[in-house]
Order: structure tokens, then sequence, then C-alpha cells
């Protein structure tokens, strides 16, 4: 049995992957700068209870803790529509004394990349459930073993969620194509959830 | 056109790294600096908003959380105006001005909702027993204009002889009230 890393050590391993899952998921730089402090500061928090042996391996442990403060996000943002004040919550300016040729940079990668903008603008249409999986899969290159690690769910039930998100983004396409639409349009065309 | 399957597998997601902030998260996390974005969130601020929220109330009313606590429905029931029509009789217990009583406020709504009559009634032990005597002989000579009437219940509209309006409230056996019209 391994001895627990320090967590210097975890950090260094597993920022870019965090960062990276982040800034995929956002599709945002600043946003995904923001939230990737606050999984490290949580994940530094929590730190002294993870077990090496019972827990999630690191990787899937940090992911995990990455997804949960994107949802988070996500549900204050929702919020913030029918209660103004909840700004007073907005993520600190992150990117604030960032190098900004970096910072520039990074945006301009993000937005060059046709095929990426598309294929992530349509997997924004789909539910989460499904989206989550196929960005670990495909941008993330994880294991449906690690991807289960993550969400903490059944192997299957990992690659049924990923068959099912792209069956999702075929019947998307077949409905825009239909309207006379492609991905590139601004406004997304979702299809309503029929079954939990 | 290729399948959503090859798509996903020959995009390959673009490789960005900022490494100054890699850079001063490390120092940050290292130096033990707390973060207190973490901590926030959606309910801590519903939280600090309903308590502004409440200081700002009880700055404008201070005593609004001992008037909500005595506040209590003591009493309801249903009645019939002398025009027939049904009205429902509610009854409060309220804080009164003087400290330590209480006064109870007699409401009459129709079935409309609308509030056709509100009286507050100090403690029955405060209204000068003459009172009852005046209205009790108005009562007696056929001078007091039936208000409200409910089973053995009579209220009665009283003009007394100060020019201040009441309602007499007669009940089974000897209960009676007396509601001033403040």
């Amino acid at each position: 049995m391994p001895d627990k890393p320090p967590f210097e050590q975890v950090y260094e391993t597993h920022y870019s992957q965090v960062w990276r899952f982040l800034l995929h998921a956002t599709a945002d730089v600043e946003t995904a700068l923001e939230l990737t402090s606050r999984v490290f500061f949580r994940a530094l928090r929590a730190w002294p209870r993870y077990q090496l042996s019972t827990a999630a391996p690191v990787e899937a442990w940090l992911i995990r803790i990455a997804l949960n403060e994107w949802r988070r996000e996500l549900r204050r943002r929702k919020l913030s529509r029918f209660v103004p004040l909840i700004h007073l919550s907005k993520a600190e300016d992150e990117s604030k004394d960032l190098d900004a040729h970096e910072l520039n940079a990074a945006v301009e990668v993000l937005e060059k990349d046709e095929e990426y903008r598309l294929l992530r603008r349509a997997l924004a249409s789909l539910p989460q459930k499904y989206e989550t999986p196929i960005l670990l899969h495909y941008f993330e290159y994880m294991s449906f073993e690690q991807i289960a690690d993550v969400l903490g769910r059944p192997v299957g039930t990992v690659k049924s969620l990923v068959h099912r998100g792209i069956a999702r983004l075929r019947q998307n396409q077949g409905l825009r194509e239909s309207l006379g639409l492609s991905f590139s349009e601004a406004e997304p065309v979702t299809v309503k959830e029929v079954s939990p | 056109m290729k399948s959503w399957e090859h798509r996903l597998t020959d995009t390959h997601a673009p490789e960005v790294e900022i490494s100054s902030h890699r850079a001063r998260l490390k120092a940050k996390l290292a130096s033990g600096a707390s973060r207190h974005g973490i901590v926030r969130s959606p309910l801590i601020v519903g939280m600090l908003v309903m308590v502004v929220a409440l200081a700002g109330v009880t700055a404008i009313h201070p005593t609004w959380a001992s008037e909500l606590l005595h506040i209590i429905l003591v009493d309801e029931r249903t009645a019939t105006a002398p025009d027939g029509a049904k009205v429902i009789q509610r009854t409060y217990q309220l804080p009164s001005e003087n400290a330590g009583s209480t006064t109870t406020l007699v409401r009459l709504e129709g079935q409309d909702g609308q509030i056709t009559s509100e009286r507050a009634e100090a403690g029955s032990d405060a209204l000068p027993q003459s009172m009852k005597d005046e209205a009790e002989q108005q009562v007696q000579s056929g001078r007091a204009k039936l208000y409200l009437q409910n089973a053995g219940t009579f209220t009665y509209e009283i003009t007394l002889s100060d020019g201040r309006t009441i309602l007499y409230t007669k009940g089974p056996g000897e209960s009676w009230s007396i509601s001033e019209n403040k």
C-alpha cells in the first residue's frame, strides 16, 4: 500500500487535468480558472480525510469535486436570475493579475477551433447526465471504468449514458436539419426530456 | 457525413494551459490562504438576505416579533347578519398598548372574504360596568339595533350617551362582552 502523497504532489500531478476538464465543461476560460481554484482549495481542506485505500483514485476524486463545483456554479447562475442579490457571491476575478497574453491566447485557441466549438455547442444542448460522461470519455480520454469512479455509477450505466447521449446528438441533429439549422446557429435546439 | 462517434473521436480538445494561474494558485495553496469563495453558496447568500431583511423590519418596527407571537386566532364561527348574509366572525388576541394586557380583535368577514367590520375590544375588566348597564338598558327598551345573531348569541350595536358606538354581545346564560369601536 503506497503512502499518501503530500497535497503539493497531488496538485502538480493533477492540476492540468482538473483545469482541462473545467475548461471543456464550462467552455469559458475565466469560469474555468475560478472553478479550478475552488476545486483545489476544497480538495486541500478535504485531503486529510482522503483515504487511499477506500476512496476513489485521486484523479477521479478531484474530477468529482470539479464536477460538483461546476454544478454548484450552474445552480448559482440559475438562482441569480431570480434573486439578483445572489451576485454578491459572484466569483472572484481569478483572471486578475494573470498574464494577459496567456489569457488572450487561451481564449483565441478555443475560438479558433471551429470543429471543437461546434461539438461543444452540440454537447451543451444535452442534459448534463449525458454531457458529462461524453466530455470525460472523448475530451479527457478517460476510460468507462474511470468515469464510473468519478460519477459513482456502474460501468454499464456509464456506457449506456454515453451511447444514449450520442443518440440524442443524432436526434438533435435531425431536428436541426429539419429546421434548416446547424450547430453553428446561435439558438440551441433541445429535445424535450421524455424519460428520467 | 461523419457519425457523431467519429466526430467526437477525431476532434482533439484544444490543449490550453495558463501557467501563471497554475503558479499563483500553487503559492496560494502553500500559504494556507483561506478561500472565501468555496464556502459561498446560494444558501448562505439567501440567509444573508433574510438577516438583512429582518434587521430592516426590526429597525422600522421593533416590536414586530412579539406582536407576531401574540396575534393568535382564538375563535372562528359562522354567523348570520340581520340582513341574512352569512359572515365569518374571527376573534384574534393582540398585544395591547398597555404592557401585559391584550386586546381582542373581532373581525367580520363576508363570504367573499371582504372585511365588513373590525372592532377592537380591550379586556372586559377594563371596560366600565356602566357601559354594559347602559347597553342592557337599550336592549330591554328595544332601542338597540340587532347587529348579528348566531345560535344563542345576539350582538347589538349601541350608541352610548357619550357618543361612542359599541357592540354589545349577549351569549348564552349570563355571558356578555362589549366591543368598543376604536
